[in-house]
């Protein structure tokens, strides 16, 4: 029998425990060896499954019981607070019933207190981990009176039982379910964040209560600290942290750029979809949306709301002389499009305002004779030898006359200014706006005919016919997207309704607002208007959802990759930092002799380590910067015809800078705890005995 | 009053698992204002004694009390601070901070007890005065000769009116004359302000000059006499 979804779930996150509980117990059995003063390769053997579950409780006996007596003088054992002591377990306890606190807070203030549920829960569950986290760390270091690592490790191992034990509401979490892959990475992704948050935190607790007092001074620490920095000049040390801060530097200024260039790319993307798209659309259910005008009018004084314009939206199919293609066709009032779309400003031949009198469509001239003069189509005359006007995306010229065939469309519709003698019709033929894509692929001018067959037909003696209609092309645009370039047609509203027997009803009102990011609140206010049902707003985001998602999580994985390359240069910080510990190790025990406490040295040597990750972050920040002014002002030509777009596009967001600043002192940070620890730690008289 | 303390201090390290004894069950009492020499071969353990004295080691075993406080019952911190305020450490090689001038060096104990900057530098100033290196305050001790970085050495120990000095051969690296100098500081420092001062040395001349004398062997510590280290020798 297959197992059932929420069992496979379950399954994974007792995996997520277990290896949790592997690494709780795998360092206490280290740490119980180093207390007992046993072997270094004993210890470390002893750390690896499948000897830690065995290895860890008989270790903290031995620890207990044979804790050397130099140890146990220094206050040292298995179960004892400071720098000497193992494990803490009132520290556990106290950290883990701040996490559980924080988790159901967060848990309670959003289902209850705002009503979500999904997805969006999970984001105040983030929160709540790291606030939860660097309190319960901050807390445990006060107690153990030492960073806390390995109480940190218990404090995860213990809380990743919850999505085990609380299986329900951990599942309830995915709304649509979720692959059990996916979900082990979650819960593992969440653990890390408490584990990374704990460390923080109780790197705080011990830097300022580590004493067992309240300690916020930094001032002789950060003194030092920076003197230390500049060193006597020329030295090892002086060289290898100078390489530090371009480490750094490098992978900041990396992240800067190719988060600001995809910002750019996301940014061009969104003002393509708004400058061809509606951000809110109001759709009725059935087919009776006669009442639009009404709608729009009653909504257009909604705070927020810059301009309305009903619609008709259908899939047709379109067809030139020389080729067919499937498309969308928009029905739009050419009087109130203008405040919605920008449509009319994308117009690179003909005019939109043909689709209300399309007896002024100009007539397509015959082809130049060889030598001659020409005259492009819709009536730009260039002189004989020069280029015809290019639109200005550069990716190509309208097309030119391709055959014979093109030659005789042009001279039927020339004969009769769009109308159909042959078919007995006098009135002029409706206008049509189509993309340059599609005048590409179709091989029309402005002012050629084509015709629009509509699947929805009329019921003919053998059943459905569909209905097709000849229009002449009024304008040409560019969007500057190339699905809508060449998917998309627009025709007047009233010949849409015409055209698919709509009895004077629209699909919907679409709206312009100013600004997109407000749009939900925007919809709640025009839904109250409207008073609901039968009528249903749809957003830019829901109807990009896929497009931006794609974006966004793109965006996120490069955000990660990024900073791995800070992750390295943090490596190279606690190895600098190390060394500058072992060269310090003499001045150390001066400062201790001098009556500095050891959070007092960690500060010191925090300062060092953040200084140099801080001057790497502000380097690389700027450099990214400088960079991403280069590309914006001097321009990195890309190719149109594969990227549909001109120049790389670069868009610097300034939160998404702080983002990563914080992202790499945050690193730095981490990665001086541990060396600035072992400076801590630093017996006073060790540095003092060897001259 | 007594200033110092110690009852059956032991003091052993391991080595490559063998137990070495260092010290075996010191008995020694010093009375406040006391200025006590202390002699005895290499590796008696003076410098270890006078680490455990000065709290920047910790004993295997016995009590220290010091101006009324068993320290090493005290937290880390506590003890740190007792330090800080309390004890004040002149070193064989100066052990002054190379990145730092005279000045700063002075300061430091000031620094590290967050008092005032103003105060600390202002004192620190005139302590320089005091030890005659006015003219140098802003030198590093690398631009600083052996005795003037001693000095140096000196004048920070005393930037928190320590009760207690604790010289480990302060001259043992300097020429005679300057390090009778230094001997004429520290003998001025116990006289003019009190201060218990115990130094280690191995120079007899300078020794005899320490109104008691204590002599540490395998045999244990003992009054220059002979009779143990218990029963102070004079007392101010």
């Amino acid at each position: 029998m297959e197992p059932s979804f929420a069992g496979v779930q379950q399954a994974a996150a007792l995996g997520v425990a277990g290896v949790a509980w592997l690494l709780a117990l795998g360092f206490t059995a280290a740490r119980a060896a180093l207390v007992a003063s046993l072997p270094l390769g004993l210890a470390v053997a002893a750390a690896f499954p499948p000897l830690s579950p065995l290895a860890a409780p008989a270790l903290v006996v031995v620890a207990e019981v044979r804790c050397p007596p130099d140890v146990r003088a220094r206050g040292g054992g298995m179960f004892k607070r400071g720098g000497e002591g193992g494990l803490w377990p009132l520290a556990i306890v106290a950290g883990f019933v701040v996490a559980v606190f924080a988790t159901a807070v967060s848990w309670g203030v959003a289902t209850r207190g705002f009503g979500l549920s999904g997805e969006p829960v999970q984001t105040a569950l983030a929160a709540s981990l790291v606030v939860g986290g660097l309190v319960a760390g901050f807390i445990m270091a006060l107690l153990a009176r030492r960073v806390a690592f390995l109480e940190g490790l218990w404090v995860t191992a213990l809380y990743s039982l919850l999505p085990v034990v609380f299986a329900a509401p951990a599942q309830s979490l995915f709304t649509y379910g979720t692959a059990a892959a996916y979900f082990a990475v979650i819960l593992l992704t969440a653990l890390l964040i408490l584990g990374l948050a704990v460390v923080v935190g109780g790197s705080f607790g011990f830097l300022f209560c580590g004493d067992g007092e309240l300690d916020f001074g930094w001032g002789y620490e950060g003194f030092i600290g920076r003197r230390f920095l500049m060193g006597k000049g020329g030295d090892v040390v002086g060289t290898i942290t100078v390489i530090s801060v371009l480490a750094v530097a490098v992978g900041t200024m990396a992240m800067v750029v190719v988060m600001s260039v995809m910002n750019g790319f996301s940014t061009d993307l969104r003002s393509k979809i708004f400058g061809a798209n509606a951000h809110l659309l109001v759709l009725k259910y059935g087919s009776d949306f006669t009442e639009y005008d009404d709608v729009a009018r009653q909504t257009s004084a909604i705070a927020g709301v810059v301009g309305a314009s009903p619609f008709v939206l259908n899939e047709v199919m379109v067809s030139s002389e020389s080729n067919l293609t499937g498309a969308l066709l928009k029905g739009i009032d050419t009087a109130t499009i203008d405040g919605v779309t920008d449509l009319r400003k994308n117009v690179e031949k003909g005019e939109l305002s043909h689709l209300a009198t399309p007896e002024q469509i100009p007539v397509p001239r015959p082809l130049p004779s060889p030598g001659g003069a020409t005259e492009a189509p819709g009536g730009a005359a260039s002189a004989p030898g020069t280029a015809p006007p290019t639109p200005r995306t550069g990716q190509g010229a309208l097309p030119t006359k391709p055959d014979a065939a093109l030659d005789d469309a042009i001279a039927r519709a020339a004969g009769g200014i769009g109308s159909v003698p042959a078919l007995g019709i006098d009135k002029p033929l409706p206008g049509i706006v189509i993309g340059i894509e599609m005048a590409k692929n179709l091989k029309v001018f402005v002012g050629d005919v084509m015709n629009v067959v509509s699947p929805i037909g009329e019921l003919g003696p053998t059943g459905p016919v569909p209905k097709a209609r000849a229009f002449r092309v009024a304008a040409v645009f560019y969007s500057g997207m190339y699905e809508y370039d060449s998917k998309f047609v627009y025709i007047d509203l009233r010949e849409a309704q015409d055209f698919f027997s709509l009895k004077g009803a629209a699909t919907g009102v679409e709206y312009k607002l100013e600004d997109v990011d407000n749009v939900q609140a925007v919809a709640r206010d025009i839904m109250r208007t409207l008073k609901g049902y039968p009528y249903r707003t749809k957003d830019w985001m829901e109807m990009n959802r896929n497009l931006f998602s794609a974006l966004k999580l793109e965006k996120i994985a490069m955000f990660i990759i990024l900073n791995f390359i800070v992750i390295v240069a943090s490596f190279l910080i606690a190895a600098v930092v190390i060394v500058f510990v072992i060269e310090k190790s003499k001045e150390i025990s001066i400062l201790k002799t001098m009556g500095a406490t050891d959070t007092s040295i960690m500060k010191i040597f925090v300062t060092y380590g953040i200084t140099v990750g801080g001057l790497g972050t502000v380097v690389g920040i700027a450099g990214g910067i400088g960079v991403c002014w280069m590309i914006k002002t001097f321009g990195i030509g890309l190719d149109p015809d594969v990227y549909y777009i001109t120049n790389l596009p670069v868009h610097v967001e300034p939160i998404e800078i702080a983002l990563v600043g914080i992202a790499a002192l945050g690193l730095s940070y981490l990665a001086t705890i541990y060396p600035a620890l072992l400076a801590a730690r630093l017996k006073p008289v060790e540095g003092l005995r060897y001259e | 009053m007594m200033s110092i303390e110690v009852r059956g201090l032991t003091k052993h390290y391991w080595l490559h698992g063998q137990k070495i004894a260092v010290l075996k069950g010191v008995d020694v009492a010093i009375a406040a204002g006391e200025l006590v020499s202390l002699t005895g071969p290499s590796g008696a353990g003076k410098s270890t004694l006078l680490h455990v004295l000065g709290t920047l080691d910790t004993p295997s075993a016995g009590d220290v009390v010091m101006d009324g406080v068993d320290v090493w019952k005290q937290t880390p911190a506590a003890i740190a601070r007792f330090r800080n305020e309390r004890i004040g450490f002149v070193f064989q090689f100066h052990h002054l901070l190379p990145e730092f001038t005279a000045l700063e060096n002075v300061m430091m104990p000031g620094r590290v007890a967050r008092r005032p900057v103003d105060e600390v530098e202002a004192r620190a100033r005139s302590l320089l005065g005091e030890v005659g290196l006015g003219q140098r305050v802003e030198h590093r001790p690398g631009e600083l000769s052996g005795g003037e970085q001693q000095r140096v050495a000196l004048a920070r120990a005393l930037m928190n009116e320590p009760r207690i000095l604790l010289a480990d051969e302060p001259t043992g690296n300097l020429d005679e004359t300057t390090g009778r100098g230094i001997h004429e500081v520290i003998e001025r420092l116990n006289r003019e302000r009190g201060i218990t001062a115990v130094v280690v040395t191995h120079n007899p001349r300078l020794a005899e000059r320490m109104p008691r004398r204590l002599h540490l062997d395998r045999e244990g510590l003992h009054d220059s006499a002979g009779a143990p280290a218990v029963v102070p020798a004079t007392t101010t």
